[in-house]
């Protein structure tokens, strides 16, 4: 399956769209359950947990994971929206940097095409700098060319 | 990869970006040509031009008593790696997902 993460020179989106070989109700819960969502964290998040999570319309979550640097890094925000089975709408602020940076605002949508599920993540950042923040740190570059997407096939049983 | 220097630093500067975007449009170019596409002096640009040359993102060759400029695609590919460890993240969360996926179906 491709994984297609797009950041767009001229605005402060990042795209991350996905499909599976699953029906959307599937693909959503492993969004909104928290032993599902502890599970694909911690596939790439050391020490993953939930402090919180209250996956609700007007809930809110709280999960820390340890950085390579050893550090204590995490995740709070609110779920402003849930619309069962097609789009979770929620904010994020990335915790443990020395400086504040403004929550994102995603939006999940869960689409289903042929047996398949498309998800797309939009992540709206505040300014153009926290988005290439958020995609490496200090690293800026405006080019469409590098921002144009490379899909490479994912290991896929 | 202290003392060389870094592409990303050199493309932190949007008069250098500009530069390259220009010159990978109009073909090799020289100093004189680029710079008078500039408000900045003939040496500012002359010196973004130097690093630009020093990270390779610009290759030249003498033609008669000409210096030219042109862009070096190649040299890009490294920036391409920009995204790579988000990627990397995404990759391995949706890697996860879909062995979760299958387990679902077959509980089913």
């Amino acid at each position: 399956m491709n994984t297609e993460i797009i950041a767009e020179s001229g605005n402060q989106n990042i795209w991350i769209k996905r499909r599976f070989n699953a029906e959307k109700q599937q693909v959503y819960k492993l969004f909104t359950e928290k032993e599902f969502q502890m599970q694909w964290q911690s596939a790439y998040l050391t020490n993953f947990r939930f402090h919180r999570f209250d996956c609700t319309t007007g809930g809110s979550f709280h999960s820390t994971h340890t950085g390579p640097d050893g550090l204590t890094y995490g995740f709070r925000g609110i779920y402003h929206e849930l619309i069962q089975n097609e789009r979770i709408v929620k904010t994020s602020e990335f915790l443990g940097l020395p400086f504040k940076v403004l929550p994102t605002l995603e939006v999940l949508s869960f689409e289903e095409q042929e047996g398949q599920t498309f998800l797309s993540i939009q992540i709206i950042c505040d300014s153009v700098v926290t988005r290439d923040a958020m995609v490496q740190h200090g690293m800026q570059t405006h080019f469409d060319a590098i921002f144009g997407v490379i899909d490479e096939l994912l290991r896929h049983k | 990869m202290i003392n060389r220097r870094d592409v990303f630093q050199a493309i932190a500067d949007p008069t250098r970006r500009s530069i390259l975007n220009l010159v990978s449009a109009k073909g090799p170019m020289n100093p004189g040509l680029i710079a008078e596409n500039y408000k900045s002096s003939r040496q500012t640009i002359s010196n973004h031009i130097r690093i630009l040359t020093e990270c390779e993102l610009l290759t030249f060759h003498q033609k008669g008593r000409e210096i030219m400029y042109s862009f070096n695609p190649k040299k890009m590919k490294e920036v391409d790696d920009y995204i790579t460890p988000f990627r990397k993240q995404w990759e391995t969360h949706f890697g996860k997902m879909d062995q979760l996926l299958i387990k679902m179906k077959n509980k089913k």
